[in-house]
This record gives structure tokens, C-alpha cells and sequence, in this order.
């Protein structure tokens, strides 16, 4: 197994991992939020000893970030306008590179379609797409 | 197939830090399985190729 085929394995676990992610930011906007609250698990930690953990309130402050109320979330979790800034920037990177490397892979297929040979693509261009298109 | 079972591979190890959190312990009991299909692909990976 190469090195291409590990950065490739990476790569579709980084675009699983975004999906679902997506699904989480997406959620409190598709969702009402009383079916978030009735799917999401009980803090364990609350229910045995009756404290908050870190992550407690998360749910309820990325419902608000959804809506706006930036200040509110801040009060229910202190952590969450970072988290969801970081989740935000991850998926916007993903969909960029996913973006290009779609573009890139058109140009490839156009050139083997046209029979030209693919010194006419630039060399960072044959890489990345090479890189992909071997699975 | 030998890409697949990385990618399963990669999948579950996320899934155990992310069980590292307190009360998300509990994400244990669903990527132990997912571990074990990932298991089985790499084995046939292995055989078959």
C-alpha cells in the first residue's frame, strides 16, 4: 500500500467525518428544537451526580448560535461559539479542496477524452488528481 | 479494499477520542462493533490481495 492510497484513505475519512459534521451544524436549522432535545443522550454525569459537565449545554447553545442569539449560547456553554466557529472553518475548507479537486479531475478526464497528453496539465494538478483517481 | 479498511480504520480510531470525553463514553458501544466490521474488511483485504 503507498503513500498516495494512506493520503487518499485520510482524505475520505476527513470527508465522512465533514459530512456528518454538516449534519450536526444543519441539524438545529432543519430540526424544531424540542426533536433535538427529545434525540440527543442523557448527561451521564448529570443524572449520577447531579453536576454539569463541559459539555453540557452544548445542544441547547448551537440550537441558539443557529438562531442568532450568539450572547444566550455564550450562557449555556462558554466553549460553543469557538466549537462551532472551528466545525464552521472545517467544513468550508472541505468544501474548497473538494471544489478544486473536482475541477481538477474534469481537466484530467477532458484531456484524456481529447487524447492529449497530460504534460499540457500543471504538475500540481496531475498530482493531487492522480492521487484521487487511483483507488 | 485495502483503502476502504484504512478509512474504517481512521473512522474508529476518531470514534475512540471522541468516547474520551466525559459522558460520551457511552459512543463505546456502538464504534466497538463498527471496529469489528472494520476487523473483518481488513482481513478480507489482506486475503484477497
Amino acid at each position: 500500500m503507498g503513500g498516495s492510497e494512506v493520503r487518499l484513505s485520510f482524505f475520505i475519512a476527513w470527508m465522512v467525518i465533514s459530512v456528518l459534521v454538516l449534519g450536526v451544524l444543519l441539524a438545529p436549522i432543519i430540526l424544531p428544537g424540542a426533536t433535538i432535545r427529545r434525540l440527543e443522550p442523557r448527561c451521564e454525569w448529570k443524572v449520577r451526580y447531579g453536576k454539569e459537565c463541559p459539555m453540557c449545554g452544548m445542544t441547547t447553545s448551537f440550537i441558539l448560535i443557529c438562531r442568532g442569539k450568539f450572547k444566550e449560547a455564550s450562557a449555556a456553554n462558554r466553549a460553543s461559539i469557538p466549537l462551532f466557529s472551528i466545525l464552521v472553518a472545517n467544513e468550508i475548507c472541505a468544501i474548497l479542496l473538494l471544489r478544486r479537486l473536482t475541477k481538477e479531475g474534469r481537466h484530467l478526464l477532458l484531456a484524456q477524452k481529447k487524447g492529449t497528453s497530460t504534460e499540457t496539465i500543471p504538475s500540481s494538478n496531475r498530482q493531487q488528481g492522480g492521487a484521487l483517481c487511483r483507488s | 479494499m485495502q483503502v476502504l479498511s484504512v478509512v474504517w480504520g481512521i473512522l474508529a480510531l476518531c470514534g475512540m477520542f471522541v468516547a474520551f470525553f466525559p459522558c460520551l463514553g457511552s459512543l463505546n458501544w456502538k464504534n466497538i462493533p463498527f471496529s469489528f466490521v472494520g476487523l473483518i474488511i481488513s482481513i478480507v483485504a489482506l486475503v484477497t490481495t
